[in-house]
């Protein structure tokens, strides 16, 4: 086999492969749905977009993808900035896609938390009761993320009681009972609401289903 | 210097010469005297000892038999196996006279990575190949090769020679395949495996798979500055390590960093490090 013959047929598998991945690339569609007197939404509040934070697709096409997966709320939180949420969020105005909230995930050597909902950037490094009160102080919601190793927080911490939410329900807790178990402990620790998140960074599904309601009263509802 | 006689009598066993020369039985050598069993004994040694000997005279003509194979091969993967000997034969051929340098020489290989690129980024999010992800993945993941072809200017701008860059880009990218390879390779398993395997693969066997692709591709970056760019072993070496130096940092931190600073990089190392080991 010549090398013209080879890269011919190389080419034609490569060319069907990608056909029959987009036939069966079939869209999600949207389920809403009435539970209790509200609209049940499905949110993902963890969701990371190309570049800089470890993650393969762009802020469009993050966006794109949680349509396509039947999303109706995604957060959008780089790590320490907020432009790629912002830019989700416009452009999302403009296809009457899902419903982009700008967030961060604020990081520091000990914790990770995600800050929904915010409109300027909070530092890396900063004490993490800093790192709330300024989520806060913007009006958004502070939620931890993967709460795996917070037992250097005591069980009476300022910082427990000022948290909204905590990363309860992760994709690797689906498949793991030892990251289950340790993720329902630290949800014993304190009152804060329980947040399913997937945590996306290209690799994998987007999207985790949560409880909500309009778009104004989701962060008031976490 | 009298050699002793080829052992040729035993039936059958006697291989036929390189030269085709088949050898002869003589039936005589079955019949043994009584009282000399001791010399028909010792055959069985002399026997074994003309195949090692032969063994070790066609070892080289054995492995060259293989490696012959990779003749009809394509050059990227003649370049993956036998980077030194590819390259050696690629210098020779990239003459001025019979170079025609395009816009195409130069862009086709990295054209083809960035295509790679947004079909494994497609198949690792979806596990399927779709264009509406590859379409738009491959183009703002096209600053992989675009770092790549920018470091090499840096690097040999001075050294090509009579070579045009566009030939310098076209032959560097040819030694491009084992990287290519890995990067399907990850895509191929991401979009079968289970997602409560993942973070296993990406922590255990993803990271011996890059150290091996790491190795042997420096292996290949070395031949390249050292038969194409025509410049000592050493030189090649410091070349490929400045190269990767550049181009590791640089995707490394558009791909990882949110802080345009040294130390920004540096942490993110530093946490990238701390969660695998984990």
């Amino acid at each position: 086999m010549n090398g013209l013959v080879r890269a011919i047929v190389v080419a034609a598998l490569a060319l069907a492969s990608i056909a029959a991945g987009t036939v069966v690339d079939v869209p999600t569609p949207s389920k809403a749905s009435v539970l209790g007197g509200y609209y049940v939404l499905a949110c993902d509040f963890h969701v990371h977009s190309f570049p800089s934070t470890w993650s393969t697709l762009s802020p469009i096409d993050t966006v794109l993808e949680a349509r396509h997966r039947g999303l109706d709320v995604i957060a959008m939180t780089p790590h320490e900035s907020i432009w790629a949420g912002k830019l989700g969020a416009w452009f999302t105005r403009r296809i009457a896609g899902p419903i982009v909230i700008v967030g961060e995930e604020i990081t520091a050597p000990r914790y990770h938390l995600i800050g929904v909902g915010i409109s300027k950037t909070i530092q890396y490094g900063v004490p993490l009761a800093d790192a709330i009160a300024s989520v806060q102080a913007q009006g958004g919601v502070a939620i931890i993320a993967h709460p795996y190793e917070m037992d250097w927080l005591a069980d009476d911490a300022p910082e427990l009681r000022a948290l909204d939410g905590a990363e309860i329900a992760r994709p690797e807790a689906l498949v793991s009972d030892e990251a289950a178990a340790r993720l329902r402990a630290f949800f014993a620790r304190g009152s804060f609401t329980a947040i399913g998140s997937s945590d996306f960074h290209g690799l994998g599904p987007i999207g985790f289903p949560a409880r909500g309601s309009s778009p104004a009263n989701l962060l008031h509802k976490v | 210097m009298k050699r002793r006689p080829e052992p040729v009598s035993w039936a059958g066993k006697v291989k036929p010469c390189r030269a085709g020369v088949a050898a002869g039985i003589d039936a005589a050598e079955n019949y043994i005297e009584p009282g000399f069993e001791h010399i028909a004994n010792g055959a069985p040694a002399r026997r074994f000892e003309f195949s090692l000997l032969h063994l070790r005279r066609s070892y080289p003509y054995v492995l060259s038999k293989i490696l012959t194979v990779t003749d009809n091969w394509s050059l990227d993967a003649r370049a993956l196996v036998r980077p030194a000997r590819t390259f050696q034969a690629l210098a020779a051929t990239q003459r001025p006279e019979n170079v025609r340098s395009t816009f195409w020489t130069a862009a086709r290989r990295p054209l083809f990575l960035s295509l790679v690129l947004g079909c494994v980024i497609s198949l690792i999010g979806t596990s399927v190949a779709t264009i509406r992800l590859i379409g738009t993945t491959a183009i703002y993941w096209s600053f992989v090769p675009l770092i790549e072809i920018l470091t090499l200017a840096i690097v040999v701008w001075r050294r090509r020679g009579s070579s045009t860059f566009a030939s310098l880009v076209d032959a560097f990218f040819v030694g491009h395949a084992a990287w290519t390879l890995l990067l399907l390779l990850a895509g191929a398993v991401m979009a079968v495996t289970p997602p409560q395997h993942w973070w296993f693969i990406i922590t255990r066997p993803a990271v011996v798979a890059i150290v091996l692709v790491v190795g042997w591709s420096a292996y290949v970056d070395v031949c390249f500055f050292r038969y194409i760019c025509g410049t000592t072993l050493a030189s090649a070496v410091r070349s490929a390590t400045l190269y990767r130096v550049i181009v590791w940092i640089l995707i490394f931190w558009i791909f990882a960093v949110p802080e345009a600073t040294p130390l920004g990089v540096i942490q993110e190392i530093v946490e990238a490090i701390t969660e695998v080991l984990k």
